[in-house]
């Protein structure tokens, strides 16, 4: 088992035990429900979006954010977010691979713009189409434990149908493609992204041992592309700074600190 | 300095002073209400937005049509306890 793999078990087990103590006035930028009685942070994402409902601005979550993200970029999406052990785990079922299109990939940042900020804002979050209704995280680790809990699941039918419609269809996509989620649907990863460009922690590579044998590409779990990473000095919003790129690099890519 | 300095070094300054300002010094009036009633009562209180995250996760703090942000008045117990019944969903 490689160390990340460790690291991601301990974080999904770390984020999730709150046994004793909880910290929900904090947040940390990774999708883990805040509804769930064992998880110690709240969501990043839901918390924006409940803030948006209430015509306010977060400025502790964004600070919060912020710092994380100048500091780390989206380094706790590849290493610390529960929800891509997941997809991880997920995408190991025998099935068909396919490859998701790169404009899909743009898809995340009308989810953050519309689900996340402009609904909510507009007509409350009771809206059918608030983010938190539909998150695949908070209808695996609330909605659905809840329900089956309580045996109020006609009740709750049908928002718990479309949850449980959403969730299925992020199951099959992660079964089919590595992380489709993240690439595709996650809010957080799509204002996490931003920080990739000017983040202290980033991957580094010799650039004069790279012989564009595209090794990388295929280790890459965000599926990005070598053009537009690190060549010329360009920087993914898509990494997750995982660092697999560098298992069979000859340019010796790693994650470092300052220039790459 | 290159621009990614630039925005290293403000990305930082702003964080900062979003925590320091969010965590310790803005507040905002909340109306408490029975869990029965619709309207904001004629009580409030001011919310640290701490507090107002914490009511958030919970679905504690909602904003009614006139604009006000009414809390129940069962949300300061509420916010203490950890049961499932506080899931927005």
């Amino acid at each position: 088992m490689t160390l990340r793999k460790k690291v991601q078990i301990l974080s999904a087990l770390a984020l999730n035990s709150s046994f004793f103590f909880e910290l929900k006035s904090l947040c940390l930028p990774v999708l883990n429900c805040h509804s769930c009685p064992l998880a110690i942070f709240a969501c990043p994402i839901g918390v924006i979006g409940q803030f948006s409902a209430l015509h306010l601005f977060p400025f502790l979550i964004v600070g919060i954010l912020l710092l994380f993200g100048a500091f780390l970029g989206r380094f706790l999406c590849g290493w610390c977010c529960p929800f891509g052990l997941l997809q991880e785990v997920l995408y190991k079922i025998p099935a068909p691979k396919v490859h998701i299109a790169p404009h899909a990939e743009k898809l995340k940042y009308l989810v953050l713009a519309v689900l996340v900020i402009a609904l909510p804002f507009f007509f409350g979050t009771n809206t059918p189409l608030f983010f938190c209704k539909l998150c695949p995280p908070a209808t695996l680790q609330s909605a659905l434990p809840w329900a089956i809990i309580r045996r109020e699941l006609p009740e709750l039918m049908p928002g718990l149908l479309l949850r449980a419609t959403v969730l299925l269809a992020v199951v099959i996509l992660a079964a089919v493609n590595l992380r489709a989620f993240c690439k595709m649907l996650c809010p957080l990863g799509a204002l996490m992204g931003i920080f990739n460009k000017f983040s202290l922690l980033f991957i580094r590579e010799n650039d004069t041992g790279c012989n564009d044998c595209r090794k990388c590409e295929q280790q890459c779990p965000m599926g990005i592309a070598h053009e537009s990473h690190l060549a010329n000095g360009r920087r993914s919003s898509d990494c997750i700074l995982c660092a697999e790129c560098g298992h069979e690099c000859s340019a010796s890519r790693r994650l470092g600190i300052g220039r790459s | 300095m290159k621009p990614r300095t630039i925005f290293f070094v403000a990305s930082i300054f702003l964080a900062l002073g979003m925590i320091v300002y969010g965590g310790f010094c803005s507040t905002y009036r909340v109306y408490e209400t029975a869990e029965t009633q619709t309207r904001g009562g004629p009580f409030y209180d001011w919310f640290k937005e701490t507090e107002i995250v914490v009511g958030a996760t919970f679905s504690g703090v909602q904003r009614m049509a006139d604009g006000r942000m009414v809390a129940l008045s069962s949300y300061r117990s509420m916010m203490h306890q950890k049961l499932w019944k506080f899931c927005p969903s």
